[in-house]
């Protein structure tokens, strides 16, 4: 082994040397190929899992204020970008309920207001909006529910939701040329059902997961 | 005789090496080179069922009123009528017309079986104008809908052991003539894993029966809407 | 150092006397023993993987068995399953009825989801009989509760058409995907039926009322 260590030549493949020195390029490549194995054979663990769930938080900084900056699929093979700060104003109970609504016995609803800043021409459509308790568990924003038709964009105000995905063909037919341009900055009041006794520690907000603004709710 | 077909420095090689084998190859005329590896493919096919008897020349003719086993189903077609109006049940465009193929339907297998497994064990060709086009997995034109005669709901899931009275039905188009004649093909599964997914499922509808048979218009149907 | 860089160049002065001999290479007995040694892994391999049967155990569904009225605590829900119902008729509450040539079979759940909202899409029915019925999320034998949020418990009538036979003794099962339970909680749900149910709703043709899903419990007749 220490007769011939430092031989940077490829030399003609010989009998000569420790088994060692003969395989080392099979010894260099074979990290290398378990490390593929495992990427290969790993493929689906982020689109089936990694993907499923809220993972990623953003959280406010200074004034509350949360800044998301993703990339997110369009429904159409491409991706488009988020750039958007959120700040929860509040969440207390909804003084007033939505149109219709009934609330199930041993429900309440409150009222999440957040303000929400970002260019008009991005896409922001798809948001969903929950509230979490201390433990984690999360109580969703639902736009038809317990009667009511709320908004089923929660994140935009109804009236000038700003622009939408590509639809293909049916983006001539859906889009509205009266639409309002979107504010730079804006807020919404989107009204969640929980059950009685929830104390919210936290609101969550979301266009793909596994990123999401984290906003803690002040108490 | 056409002489060997191997290279001469390839033959020489082969002496050289002494192996009696390859020499004789190598001595060998292409032709025979050829007829040998043939026969030996052929060979190889039988360790995959190439040497199995072959089940089935082609469809069957199928006859009206006779029970027949297409897995995962026993089905009895009974008759082709055609009529304009059904209740429950709605063409895409006025004026246009169902021919429907009336049938019992049984699931032989031990589970329930979607509706789309049924829709493709029993399709139609030779009818012209209908409003679907033929299926690219599934020979003729699968039906718009499987209604109950019982109570007009879609037929879906199939569930084993019960008897079904259903009507195919396909959708034509109004400004061809009605049919005289329609082809029933019927098609039969084989349960088994997806290439692509494990999940084991009924595949490959192939036609195990077909029969041309009279189509009429549905007189109750024609009666009722006289009545009206 | 010098050295090294010197052979390159000598090499091929030394070569020419032997072109072709080394082309006829005889096996030498290890490459014949390291062939050996890898079919022989590869048989190892081989019987390792198909002598035992692992591969169903490892995807099998963990079963949580319960009965009627008992709730049942699964990894994405708490379920509890009502006193089950049968007719020769079905009502589905949309102004029809469904007939069916066997019976018609209804199970109200109670479904309170655990930790975030959950949709509920896989059912079916393991009949006495040995044979298992379809409960698809769309036709005729049907379960589609919807979203049902954590703490707020949701109502749904599951309902399925079955040849009599296939009453006494039937399990429900219930679970959370509709494609896929493989080591996931179901529910194993023992329904208690007995051949007199099958034959009294067999004989039955008063509808079965089979609403739809809802937040608020469904009035009790």
């Amino acid at each position: 082994m220490s007769t011939q260590t430092v031989d940077p030549t490829p030399a003609a493949p010989t009998t000569s040397g420790t088994w060692w020195r003969r395989n080392r390029w099979a010894l260099v490549a074979l990290p290398v190929a378990l490390a593929l194995a495992l990427v290969a054979a790993g493929d689906r663990v982020r689109t089936l899992w990694w993907e499923q769930d809220l993972r990623q938080p953003v959280t406010a900084g200074e004034g509350g204020t949360a800044e998301l900056h993703q990339r997110v699929y369009d429904g159409s093979g491409g991706t488009l970008p988020v750039d958007v700060q959120v700040r929860l104003d509040g969440v207390a109970d909804a003084t007033v309920l939505p149109e219709d609504m009934e609330l199930p016995t041993g429900t309440r609803a409150v009222r999440v207001d957040l303000t929400l800043s970002a260019d008009p021409d991005v896409v922001l459509t798809g948001c969903s909006v929950a509230v979490r308790d201390a433990s984690g568990t999360r109580y969703e924003y639902v736009a038809s529910g317990w009667g009511a038709l709320q908004s089923p964009m929660p994140c935009v105000p109804e009236d000038a939701p700003g622009p939408w995905p590509p639809l293909g063909d049916l983006e001539d037919a859906l889009t509205d040329p009266d639409a309002l341009p979107r504010p730079a900055t804006w807020s919404v009041s989107p009204v969640v059902v929980v059950p009685d006794g929830v104390e919210i520690a936290d609101v969550v907000v979301w266009w793909q997961k596994p990123r999401y603004v984290l906003l803690e709710a002040a108490r | 005789m056409p002489g060997p077909a191997a290279p001469p420095d390839l033959r020489a090689r082969a002496r050289q090496s002494g192996s009696t084998v390859a020499r004789r190859v190598l001595d060998q005329p292409l032709r025979r080179i050829g007829i040998g590896g043939a026969v030996a493919l052929l060979a190889v096919t039988a360790a995959f069922g190439g040497l199995q008897e072959q089940a089935q020349d082609g469809p069957e003719v199928l006859a009206v009123d006779a029970a027949v086993e297409v897995a995962p189903f026993e089905l009895t077609v009974h008759r082709v009528v055609w009529t304009t109006d059904l209740p429950g049940q709605y063409l895409s465009e006025d004026g246009n017309r169902w021919v429907g193929v009336v049938a019992t339907v049984r699931n032989t297998s031990d589970a329930g079986v979607l509706g789309v497994t049924l829709r493709d064990a029993l399709t139609l060709t030779g009818v012209d104008g209908l409003v679907k086009e033929p299926g690219v997995l599934v020979p003729g034109v699968t039906s718009t809908s499987i209604a109950l005669l019982e109570d007009g709901s879609s037929l879906s899931p199939v569930q084993p052991g019960l008897t079904y009275e259903a009507a195919f039905l396909f959708e034509q188009d109004g400004s061809v003539a009605p049919p005289t004649t329609a082809t029933v093909l019927l098609q039969q599964h084989t349960w088994r894993k997806g290439s692509l997914d494990p999940t084991v499922t009924w595949w490959d509808p192939t036609t195990a029966l077909r029969g041309e048979l009279d189509v009429r218009e549905a007189v109750s149907d024609a009666d009722e809407e006289g009545d009206e | 150092m010098s050295t090294p860089d010197a052979t390159p160049a000598a090499t091929p002065d030394t070569t020419p006397p032997v072109p072709v001999a080394p082309r006829v290479r005889r096996p030498t007995a290890q490459t014949l023993g390291a062939g050996a040694a890898v079919l022989a892994a590869l048989a190892v391999g081989h019987v390792v993987v198909t002598a035992f049967p692992v591969d169903e155990r490892v995807q099998a569904s963990f079963l949580r068995p319960a009965v009627v009225g008992e709730p049942v605590e699964l990894r994405y829900a708490r379920l509890t399953a009502g006193e089950p119902a049968g007719s020769t008729v079905l009502d589905p509450d949309d102004g029809s009825l469904l007939a069916t040539p066997g019976v018609w079979l209804t199970v109200p759940l109670t479904i309170e989801a655990t930790g975030q909202p959950r949709a509920l899409g896989f059912a079916e029915l393991l009949g006495g009989d040995g044979r298992t019925y379809v409960v698809f999320t769309g036709g005729r034998s049907w379960f589609l509760p919807g979203t049902a949020q954590p703490g707020i418990a949701r109502y749904a009538t599951l309902r399925v058409e079955v040849p009599p036979e296939a009453l006494p003794g039937a399990h429900l099962r219930i679970g959370l995907e509709q494609k896929d339970q493989r080591r996931e909680d179901v529910a194993d749900i023992d329904l208690g039926l007995t051949q007199a149910d099958a034959d009294a709703w067999a004989a039955d043709d008063t509808p079965v009322l089979a609403g739809p899903q809802s937040d608020e419990p469904p009035e009790q007749p």
